[in-house]
């Protein structure tokens, strides 16, 4: 499946009103759990995962967090993107004393490692793009923010 | 001969950043000709691999010290630092 598709298959929630990461998780979940790609345990991984090997992503000028879990919580692999109205601290993935503020999530729910490589590097090289992150966080609905993914292609 | 040497590659489930740098060290081992090969592993998996292996690149925190060279592999994530990241991989492998 071509990134674009594995996106426009997935959960896409703007300006979303939200006042903790658990909050996001578990909106995020409860349409991921709807759809039938995720098992009840998956929000629990998630909440747990994030507190033992946080997110957070530091990058120039808009930071993001991509919190996933273990790929026995998940069913179908999807993804699950909101961008926030309010901006939420998430911890740095890589330095435990650094926190990131961030407005945009990407969960991801994977089965096998190694298997998802396009996707991944399609979000990889979407979130260092700050230009688009800009025009990703000001898009309004599901079909605007997929439109600014393909016509960044 | 020599031993072919071993990189490890971690992250915290072993699935998705570990899976970028992964394919980013990969091609930098093939392009440079290095001897090595590379692994992907969960971060909790390298305490019990380090003896075989002679670096460790990870997209998240270390637990503790290694006896063997560990490299933050966050700028093949964040785009920021990704040639100097490549040559401290390279400069280890070939032992400089």
């Amino acid at each position: 499946m071509e990134p674009i598709d594995f996106i426009k298959n997935g959960i896409i929630l703007t300006n979303l009103k939200a006042s903790s990461k658990e909050e996001v998780f578990k909106i995020l979940y409860d349409k991921l759990y709807k759809s039938g790609n995720v098992k009840e345990s998956f929000y629990n991984g998630l909440v747990e995962r994030e507190k033992k090997f946080p997110t957070g992503i530091l990058l120039k000028s808009y930071n993001i967090a991509i919190p996933h879990t273990d790929p026995e919580h998940v069913i179908n692999p999807s993804i699950a993107i909101a961008t926030l109205e309010e901006p939420i601290i998430f911890q740095c993935m890589d330095d435990e004393n650094k926190s990131v503020s961030v407005k945009m999530v990407f969960i991801l729910a994977l089965k096998e490692s190694h298997s998802h490589i396009e996707i991944l590097q399609k979000i990889i090289l979407m979130i260092q793009n700050d230009l688009l992150l800009e025009k990703l966080l000001k898009s309004q609905n599901k079909e605007e923010f997929v439109q600014q993914i393909s016509e960044n292609q | 001969m020599e031993k072919r040497k071993v990189i490890l590659v971690a992250c915290g489930a072993g699935i998705a950043t570990s899976t970028v740098v992964c394919e980013r060290v990969e091609k930098l081992v093939k392009d440079n000709n290095l001897n090595a090969q590379v692994i992907q592993c969960k971060i909790a998996e390298v305490a019990s691999r380090e003896n075989e292996a002679d670096l460790i690149v990870s997209t998240t925190i270390l637990p503790k010290q290694y006896s063997i060279p560990a490299l933050k592999g966050m700028a093949y994530i964040t785009g920021m630092g990704m040639e100097k990241l490549d040559q401290q991989i390279i400069d280890i492998i070939k032992g400089n």
